[in-house]
């Protein structure tokens, strides 16, 4: 009878084990399609960390901060991933939605010419022409570099250039300065080499919050351990890919739809969007 | 592999390498906020303290600055 009870009480244990280990469903609302900046999510998940903190996550392919924080900021998604600036913005607009932790605490704007047109820094600028798309934040920001740069807003130009071919308007001098941002970096220096000259906005005094983890504000007052568990975990996951990031682009590239994730994780091209 | 070199870059700054990996400023935020609400434009202004919090954060979890490439 003895051994019966104890049986008894380890499967009652079991069984409460397992009852609060069955998980909260939330959801992450990324800000753009998965990417390098975003394996640690995968990461953690494929190592069980949020499960085994009662987190059952799903991820979801984002479509710009601008979404993302708005459906944050409604409520459709208790976690995002946004830039900061647009979530202030969003926030103006009465979206509820917190920022918890940065990911890029530094700006990745960046500007980028070739030597060879005559441009060695922002004093250069002066009567260019700069490409990027209408709605950029570099070109909606454009006053303020200005400003740091000590030469008159209405000293350049402003061409219409999709995200996808500011190079190729670099390359045939359709411009003669792009805007984008500092992560793919890379990939211009392979396809420009030594002729590639560029400015990070930090380099000019003008740092902006970049993409951050965001929380719904309602989610955060009724979930304050489960958000501080998210929080942590995702903390824990960033520190271990920058000690090592081999695992966690495997992660990345084994739990994202392949050719999303394949196409997104080199490039960079809109992950800070 | 280069590219996540350039995203530690983006996430290495005095705060994330000494208080915390994704800390959030208070000094920093104040300037971005002045900074959206001149060029981008506030609809309804709010206290900028009221939109971020690093308490949740592990405080022992730090970026590590050595492995940011030089």
């Amino acid at each position: 009878m003895k051994i019966l009870g104890i049986a008894a009480t380890a499967f009652a244990l079991v069984a409460s084990t397992a009852v609060g280990h069955a998980g909260q469903s939330v959801s992450l609302i990324l800000n753009w399609t998965p990417a390098a900046d975003h394996s640690p999510f995968y990461y953690a998940k494929a190592q069980g960390w949020y499960e085994k903190a009662g987190i059952d996550l799903s991820i979801e392919v984002g479509k710009g901060s601008g979404v993302s924080s708005l459906k944050v900021g409604s409520g459709g998604a208790p976690f995002g991933i946004s830039d900061l600036a647009t979530m202030l913005v969003a926030r103006s607009k009465g979206a509820d939605a917190v920022a918890l932790m940065s990911i890029y605490a530094n700006t990745g704007q960046t500007f980028y010419w070739l030597k060879s047109y005559g441009v060695n820094g922002p004093k250069d600028f002066v009567g260019r022409k700069i490409g990027n798309p209408p709605g950029d934040a570099s070109r909606v920001m454009w006053p303020a570099f200005a400003k740091a740069a000590g030469i008159a807003p209405d000293a350049v130009s402003f061409v219409n250039v999709g995200p996808t071919a500011k190079s190729a308007a670099l390359k045939t001098r359709t411009v003669e300065i792009i805007s984008d941002f500092y992560n793919s970096h890379d990939l211009k220096l392979r396809e420009f080499g030594s002729d590639l000259g560029s400015l990070n906005w930090k380099d000019i005094g003008l740092n902006a919050y970049g993409n951050s983890l965001i929380v719904n504000g309602a989610f955060l007052q009724k979930n304050p351990k489960l958000s501080e568990d998210f929080v942590r975990i995702t903390q824990k996951a960033y520190a271990a890919c920058v000690a090592d990031f081999e695992p966690c682009l495997k992660a990345l590239l084994d739990r994202s739809p392949a050719s999303t994730a394949r196409s997104n994780c080199c490039s960079g091209a809109a992950s800070s969007i | 592999m280069l590219q996540w070199g350039r995203i530690k870059y983006l996430m290495a700054d005095e705060f994330t390498t000494t208080r915390g990996l994704g800390w959030i400023d208070a000094g920093r935020m104040q300037k971005d906020y002045e900074l959206v609400q001149t060029y981008l434009g506030m609809e309804k202004p709010f206290a900028v303290e009221s939109a971020f919090t690093s308490r949740l954060l592990d405080p022992t979890i730090k970026m590590d600055a050595s492995k940011v490439p030089k």
